[in-house]
């Protein structure tokens, strides 16, 4: 995979700075950022090179589960890969993420050795 | 007057007792079978006259009291309305203030860090260009030691800066809550509106709040436990692994994960159990609990 373009997603600015400041310190230089779902799509359709979306669930606008839903369904976007991070730790919301397209899942609150961890299974499958 | 220790009832039920008599006293006039007793017929029509005025005596004590009834249905409308203007309206302001106070503290907190991360980088570079010109390589080690340790510090600070989403949307599920209340509140104040002649009740508009954009049943806990378990779903793709679907149920499970941990390093039930002041927990205790 080309070098890695991240696009946070989140409507909390707090936690986009976490999750950009913890991207930043596991290497990763390039990373852009939306408030909601419908946000998140311009910018894939917009900003050249994303290939990689981190999201949170839950958003107003467009919320995370439709992002991904309207990502898979989109024919340009469709592989690029998924890690969604949110405090929703119930097994069917984890199960509706997953048969949603989700690549992998984390449970807020995180550690940088879990989104990398997590970020590493998916760019080694 | 003793008609007006009666019942409205009961004096239309003696009006019409009196109607029924006075009706067969004229009757036997009308079909002319029999002579008229005039002060019979007399009698009847006083009686009736007099409950008539009872009637109309308790009519108006009748009134009185419902008047009574409607301005009391007023005050507490008036009350009712107060009350959510007032208290609801406040507490939700209230509760969007820590919103926005808890998210200007995190940020300066992150704009510290940020900056001790920065300066960090610069004073490592220092040491190792003043590493070349001196052999104190131990001290310097050991400075550059303490300084990873520090910007390592820096991050767990950032990484406890996540409660503050949590919290918001803590707060947003609380104020979502209050709405509703509001919304069913003044629902009922107009409906008592209706006592009021001629007024139309208040327009119901409220702030909404996008329900997706929150969760109220948010935690701050280690989800370690969890995250173990759905680390194992993503990669079995077992849907049958044991993630509780209960909110509590996942608080409980981490909680007890948490505790079991540490339960050899103190006594949680001295930190929470109220009877036993003798045996509180110390600060030390509770440092554990939290560490």
């Amino acid at each position: 995979m080309a070098e890695l373009k991240f696009l946070i997603v989140d409507d909390s600015p707090t936690m986009r700075r976490i999750v950009f400041n913890t991207l930043k310190r596991l290497g990763y230089a390039h990373i852009e950022e939306a408030e909601q779902g419908q946000e998140a799509m311009d910018k894939l359709k917009t900003i050249p090179g994303i290939n990689f979306v981190v999201t949170d669930w839950n958003m107003p606008v467009m919320d995370g589960l439709q992002l991904v839903q309207e990502i898979r369904a989109s024919g340009e976007f469709s592989k690029i890969p998924i890690l969604m991070v949110t405090t929703r730790s119930v097994k069917d919301d984890i199960i509706e993420a997953m048969k949603a397209g989700v690549n992998n899942y984390i449970v807020k609150p995180f550690t940088p050795d879990v989104l990398k961890a997590k970020i590493d299974a998916i760019l080694s499958k | 007057m003793s008609q007006n220790k009666e019942g409205v009832i009961t004096i239309i039920e003696t009006i019409v007792n009196e109607l029924t008599i006075l009706i067969d006293e004229i009757r036997p006039f009308i079909e002319q079978t029999k002579p008229i007793d005039h002060n019979h017929v007399q009698q009847h029509l006083d009686n009736l006259v007099t409950k008539m005025q009872g009637l109309t005596d308790k009519t108006h004590l009748t009134y009185e009291l419902i008047q009574v009834v409607i301005n009391s249905i007023h005050s507490s409308r008036n009350e009712l309305k107060k009350s959510v203007d007032g208290l609801l309206k406040k507490t939700g302001v209230q509760l969007k203030k820590i919103t926005t106070t808890t998210e200007e503290a995190t940020n300066k907190i992150l704009d510290v860090a940020e900056e001790l991360d920065a300066e960090q980088l610069v004073i490592i570079e220092k040491l190792d260009s003043l590493k070349s010109n001196n052999n104190q390589e131990d001290i310097i080690e050991d400075i550059k030691k303490m300084i990873f340790k520090n910007q390592d510090a820096a991050f767990t600070i950032i990484d406890y800066l996540q409660f503050q989403d949590i919290t918001a949307q803590q707060i947003s599920g609380a104020y979502a809550l209050l709405s509703d209340t509001e919304k069913t509140l003044l629902y009922v104040s107009n409906l008592l509106k209706e006592f009021d002649f001629g007024e139309e009740g208040p327009e119901i508009v409220l702030p909404e709040i996008d329900p997706k954009s929150f969760n109220a049943n948010a935690i701050f806990i280690d989800k370690g436990n969890i995250q173990n378990l759905i680390d194992d779903l993503f990669e079995t793709g077992d849907t049958d692994i044991d993630i509780p679907n209960d909110h509590n149920d996942i608080e409980l499970k981490d909680l007890q994960a948490s505790v079991a941990d540490s339960e050899d390093d103190f006594d949680i039930d001295a930190l929470f159990n109220d009877n036993n002041s003798g045996n509180q927990a110390s600060q030390d205790d509770i440092d554990k609990l939290f560490s």
